[in-house]
């Protein structure tokens, strides 16, 4: 268990810290090709897409997608408050509370 | 009088996302104690990875011991963008010593990038007050996460509260700033073409490979995609 963690911690922590270091490091030599910084610039918006949208459908191997309703219900007034206050804050706090509610009633 | 852009400037410039940092991180740390991690791995994840979405991220997925393999190229991706915001840092501040710089971009956060970006039209910001903003946020994101872990032990059921919704709800705001990051570089129908493709490619693909895999390749795919039909837009870049 110890080793599973340790090696989390040492794997994540490097492909975390390369993107971060290495422009710093390359910027000593040249410009990124075009292409690439225009397929980078996308993956931000595609990526959190499908982080969002993963937790809003139950997925078993084989079988149709279906929808999780209590996080879609949570999720309502979660986009109600980034929308209106932009801070991450609020919309977590919110998102934790309206979950709290819907799984009390 | 000209402002000086000290390190204890940089400092006080950090304090809205040292309290910004002070609520997540403490959620981060009680998420992981219900989640059954021990504290040390909470605290080092905030020591050696240091970014949110990522440390949530793993937190759920190594609480169902999901494979190394697909722990890493998710976080991976999830912090891919560190690279422009990286890339743009590291143009404004060219002339300082390598390990100045290495510094400095360990320590680059979407945050820390934000007190940047408000600020880099000044000519006169300096690398001393830049390293003073990452390292008064990296400073307080470790104490929230070790605070909120410690204090966490002693919530009994976490889940009740709907704490595991903190996540999704930072998703949420997450995916809300890329959409409006997005309309930046690229038109309102290429967004939702965006969005729309990932979505499908996703659900197509996760009864097949599970919902990690799904997720990387709807990700590269349709960011592919949009790459692809941004440069072909008049007026795209490419």
């Amino acid at each position: 268990m110890t080793s599973y963690y340790v090696i989390v911690l040492i794997t994540a922590g490097l492909v975390t810290w390369l993107p971060r270091i290495s422009p710093f490091v390359l910027v000593r030599f040249g410009k990124l090709p075009n292409w690439l910084q225009s397929f980078l610039a996308f993956i931000p918006l595609s990526l959190m897409t499908a982080l969002f949208f993963e937790n809003l459908v139950v997925i078993k191997a084989g079988q149709l997608p279906g929808i999780n309703w209590l996080a879609v219900f949570a999720t309502i007034p979660t986009l109600l408050t980034i929308w209106r206050t932009k801070s991450i804050m609020w919309t977590v706090l919110v998102g934790i509370i309206s979950m709290a509610i819907l799984r009390a009633i | 009088m000209e402002e000086t852009y000290t390190f204890k400037r940089g400092v006080l410039d950090a304090a809205p996302t040292m309290l910004g940092y002070l609520s997540i991180g403490l959620t981060v740390g009680i998420l992981g104690v219900s989640a059954h991690l021990p504290i040390w791995f909470i605290v080092g994840m905030s020591i050696f990875v240091y970014a949110g979405s990522a440390q949530f991220l793993m937190t759920s997925l190594t609480a169902s011991m999901a494979p190394v393999s697909a722990i890493t190229s998710l976080v991976f991706l999830v912090n891919a963008r560190h690279l422009l915001m990286s890339l743009s840092v590291a143009q404004k501040f060219s002339h300082q010593s390598l390990p100045s710089a290495i510094g400095m971009g360990s320590l680059l956060t979407d945050e820390s990038y934000g007190v940047f970006a408000s600020n880099h039209t000044n000519a006169n910001i300096t690398v001393g007050w830049q390293h003073g903003v990452n390292i008064a946020s990296y400073l307080a994101w470790i104490i929230a996460t070790f605070v909120g872990a410690f204090f966490g032990q002693f919530i009994p059921n976490p889940q009740q509260f709907g704490l595991d919704f903190a996540l999704v709800a930072m998703f949420a705001a997450l995916w809300y700033f890329q959409v409006d990051t997005a309309k930046v570089i690229t038109t309102r129908r290429l967004i939702i073409t965006t969005v729309g493709s990932t979505i499908m490619i996703y659900l197509i693909m996760a009864p097949f490979f599970g919902s990690a895999s799904a997720v990387l390749i709807a990700t590269i795919v349709a960011a592919g995609l949009s790459a692809y039909l941004n440069a072909k837009r008049p007026g795209g870049f490419l």
